[in-house]
């Protein structure tokens, strides 16, 4: 068995339609968190196969979380929380929150990146956190439906 | 002249007086007894001191024209604290001359300067009285006294730098107590950059003057004086440099207003006229630089008295532009926010906005124009930026009506359905309605299945092509459908995609079985395996097209009410955007319950779609408030929008929006009530819920789409309208602590009060 965990808050809705090629395969087992409180709690309390997340995602009830969302603009978009909750577990910088006990199965292998955002807006921080471009794709108009199970696939071989 | 009482002075002064006489020497002379009373003076010193003549005679004192005289009341005679110093100087001088000093004289009430230089006259062995010449040195002791009283610095410098002459107000400018200090030293040890001061020196030598070198100079302490340098060179003989002089201002404060100026982000300059009518030239004296940058242009440049005119794009919008100057000067006022063309020395054209007013001489004629200027390409560029997105955002409200039509038109084949699509139905509930077909769908499964299960040969063959191993798996994952999602919004895909799959393969099961003369010999024994269970094939395939048809119309009534749910924050945003660019609405009177009502008509499908019904359980007062009416119903309406958006629904009945006003003094409060998801009590205390772009902490629910600019503009338009909004989330259940069951719904209450117009 595999476990996979998709942090996405759009899960209900606009990508809804990614979840069944994943959920339909047998031997993974599937988890979805819509926040960065709840994707540090999970990663804390299970071990994960393949990590995959989205970039513009909210703080969640954790205060130091929402206080940096606040000051980045109290806005999904402004505040890119995935790209700072990456940075957090793998890369610390002087001002990100520091999270405790990170396990040690966490590394940037596992990590897959499923977000809006082009390549080229996330170009370096994928090259400050080490994360190879193959492990990133575009949430984009006539995606295919597998489009996730396909990413998941691809972290789970390469790892 | 002589003393009337000369014949009874002493014999020797008697006789100095008459040898003086007959000399008539062209200095002012005199003798005076040793009291300072006039034996002789000639006529140069009678008309230099204003002597009292009396009948031909001298009758006056020396004493009483030294500045410090004052006369003794009770013997009637002048003192000098001054001439009494120089008395006793003469005693040691062995009847010398002494050469006097400069001293100040009180003539008619004027001081003037002069020397006088004395002699005593001995009669055996005593003072008998004195001789002397005085000499006027008012002009050039005023000068001097002006050199020491001066405010601004003055010095001389030799060949080689050395100070030579500082004068005290320099001397107290750079921290030091008497020019003596200075003098004597390099002046470049003054200053902060030393090559200034070799500067200075080449210049003079190029230039033979240097005006304004502004610079900064050491001061005792150890600070920095900012100063403009005055030097003029001074020459020797064979007209060669032989040092310099000049003048040094303090400008700390020039320099520091400078400083501000130049630190602004406007441009500021100063015109001055040359010339009447239309060949009058407008030369550019002094401009910030912000104004230097605008125009790209070089401070060097500017001084050489640029005409301003050729910084405007178009000749004929400049004499529009002085016309409307000269207007606005005859009603005393500036010209201000006057929009205009121009164009930088490099040839970028942009826009500024201009503010100027003329500046005048003493008989009030124009003789020049200062102003400020702002760039204003950037706002400009905003505003055609705006009207894009505008346009934009205009088409995609034109493209959701086109693809609610769109979408609303393929319900038809989708009939007949298990759930009224008109009916609002959250994920749960549409699972709860799609259950039975699930349910059958299994059986169906199950049934078929059973089928298979004892023909062991038929059996094999099923599972070489892998209809049976899909029928199980199928059948697993459908009965797993809880587990395998995560929430009922997921359920749904993950249902469909099932009975997708099983549609497509009972469709290919029931293919095979219609179209047997085509069979090879493989279909020929599905033929006979699917023959024993057709009816049974069927089953599941319509319980799959049934369970699928559904779901795909559940899908489209969600993205429906996406789009319906779209609309009005598009609209918003649309609204929100373009206000800016629009010219300022004219306030009128403007009735509050139109306001509502033109409000709810825009929202009154959405409502629909959203089963919210909106209420008025009191009476909506026929008031009127003073503003825009675009504006408040923009307010209201996205107020309204909001309500709806986060109303709670109960299984049993409608969710619901209170609407109603009350007074207060001379307002008005329209009151917005509904059950609807919790705001945090930081969220309104902290004002996060007002902020661009900022979405509820607990509305991040999907269904709920928004752009978090609503009550961003509610808050702009009701300030603008002198009014206030006030937000209030109360929670309707708490539990046995007293803490706030976030998993029931909040009363939210907003009231947004305005001033009644009267």
């Amino acid at each position: 068995m595999k476990t996979i965990l998709w942090i996405e808050d759009d899960s209900n809705h606009d990508v809804v339609k990614l979840c069944p090629a994943v959920q339909r395969e047998p031997d993974w087992i599937f988890h979805i968190v819509p926040d960065v409180t709840q994707a540090i709690s999970r990663i804390k309390s299970n071990r994960y196969d393949t990590i995959v997340l989205d970039i513009r995602i909210e703080p969640g009830r954790d205060k130091n979380w929402e206080n940096l969302y606040i000051k980045k603009g109290a806005s999904k978009n402004s505040a890119r929380l995935g790209i700072e909750l990456l940075y957090s577990m793998l890369n610390p910088r002087n001002d990100s929150i520091k999270v405790s006990e990170v396990p040690k199965w966490f590394s940037k292998h596992l990590i897959g990146i499923l977000t809006v955002e082009s390549l080229n807006e996330l170009k370096d921080d994928l090259k400050n956190l080490v994360i190879c471009e193959e492990r990133y794709i575009q949430k984009k108009g006539g995606m295919s439906k597998k489009t996730l199970k396909n990413l998941i696939k691809r972290i789970l071989s390469n790892k | 002249m002589f003393n009337r009482n000369c014949e009874s002075q002493s014999d020797v002064l008697k006789q100095k007086a008459l040898e003086l006489e007959k000399i008539d020497l062209p200095i002012a002379s005199y003798i005076v007894e040793e009291n300072g009373e006039f034996v002789f003076a000639n006529d140069n010193l009678i008309k230099l001191l204003n002597l009292n003549i009396i009948d031909g005679f001298v009758e006056d004192n020396i004493t009483r024209f030294y500045e410090d005289a004052i006369k003794n009341e009770a013997t009637g005679e002048w003192e000098s604290v001054t001439r009494k110093r120089i008395l006793e100087k003469m005693k040691h001088s062995n009847s010398e001359h002494l050469e006097g000093q400069p001293t100040k004289f009180k003539v008619r009430n004027n001081i003037i300067w002069v020397v006088n230089n004395c002699k005593e006259i001995i009669n055996n062995g005593s003072t008998a009285g004195y001789l002397g010449h005085i000499i006027n040195v008012t002009e050039e002791e005023s000068f001097k006294d002006l050199f020491e009283r001066l405010p601004a610095g003055i010095y001389r410098l030799d060949k080689n730098d050395i100070i030579i002459k500082v004068n005290k107000a320099l001397a107290n400018m750079l921290g030091y107590d008497s020019s003596e200090e200075l003098i004597g030293n390099e002046s470049k040890k003054y200053f902060s950059n030393p090559e200034h001061s070799e500067n200075i020196k080449n210049k003079l030598i190029e230039n033979g003057i240097v005006n304004d070198f502004q610079t900064d100079l050491k001061k005792k302490d150890g600070t920095e004086l900012t100063v403009n340098i005055f030097a003029s060179q001074i020459l020797d003989t064979d007209l060669k440099y032989n040092g310099r002089e000049g003048t040094i201002i303090d400008v700390s404060r020039k320099a520091t207003y400078e400083q501000l100026v130049n630190s602004i982000p406007v441009g500021t300059y100063m015109v001055r006229f040359e010339g009447e009518g239309e060949t009058r030239k407008q030369h550019i004296i002094d401009c910030n630089k912000a104004f230097l940058d605008m125009f790209e242009f070089e401070n060097l440049e500017l001084k050489k008295g640029i005409d301003i005119s050729e910084l405007y794009v178009n000749k004929e919008d400049l004499y529009k532009f002085n016309k409307a100057m000269e207007a606005n000067d005859k009603e005393g006022k500036p010209i201000t926010n006057y929009r205009i063309n121009v164009i930088s020395k490099k040839g970028k054209t942009f826009t500024i906005n201009a503010n100027s007013a003329y500046t005048k001489d003493n008989d009030g004629h124009r003789i020049g124009r200062a102003g400020v200027v702002l760039d204003i390409s950037q706002e400009l560029s905003l505003i055609e930026m705006r009207d894009d997105i505008g346009r934009v955002l205009h088409s995609y409200n034109t493209l959701l009506s086109s693809l609610d039509l769109s979408l609303r038109s393929v319900y038809s084949p989708l009939y007949p359905l298990i759930f009224n699509p008109k009916k609002f139905m959250n994920s749960e509930q549409t699972l709860n309605i799609i259950e039975p077909l699930r349910t059958r769908l299994i059986t169906s499964i199950e049934s078929l299945l059973s089928d298979y299960s004892i023909q062991e040969k038929e059996k094999i063959e099923l599972f070489r092509i892998g209809l049976k191993e899909n029928l199980e798996k199928e059948l697993l994952l459908l009965s797993k459908c809880k587990d395998k999602t995560s929430s009922s919004e997921q359920a749904l895909p993950y249902l469909q995609e099932s009975a997708s799959y099983l549609v497509k393969l009972t469709n290919r099961m029931i293919t095979i079985q219609k179209s047997k003369k085509n069979q090879n010999k493989n279909n020929d024994k599905l033929f006979k395996i699917f023959k024993s269970s057709l009816s049974k094939i069927i089953n599941v395939n319509e319980a799959s097209s049934d369970l699928e048809r559904n779901l795909c119309a559940m899908t489209l009534k969600r993205a429906i009410d996406q789009v319906l749910e779209m609309e009005h924050p598009l609209n918003a945003l649309r609204e929100y955007v373009l206000f800016k660019n629009r010219p300022v609405e004219e306030k009128k009177p403007c009735k509050i319950k139109n306001l509502v009502i033109l409000a709810e008509d825009m929202l009154i499908e959405f409502a629909k779609s959203r089963n919210v019904e909106i209420r008025y359980p009191g009476k909506i007062y026929d008031i009127f408030v003073w503003g825009d009416e675009r504006g408040l119903v923009r307010a209201i309406t996205n107020l309204l929008h909001n309500a709806i958006k986060y109303s709670w629904h109960k299984r049993t009945s409608n969710a619901w929006i209170n609407i109603s006003t009350q007074f207060e003094k001379d307002k008005v409060l329209l009151i917005l009530e509904n059950w609807g998801v919790p705001i945090d009590e930081d969220e309104i205390k902290d004002k996060l819920i007002f902020l661009f772009g900022y979405r509820g902490r607990r509305s991040g629910d999907k269904l709920r789409k928004g752009t978090g600019t609503g009550l961003t503009d509610v808050l702009e338009v009701v300030k603008e309208h002198g009014g206030t909004l006030e937000v209030f989330s109360e929670p309707t259940v708490r539990d046995s602590f007293n803490y706030p069951d976030y998993d029931k719904p909040f009363i939210t209450r907003v009231v947004m009060t305005l001033n009644i117009y009267k």
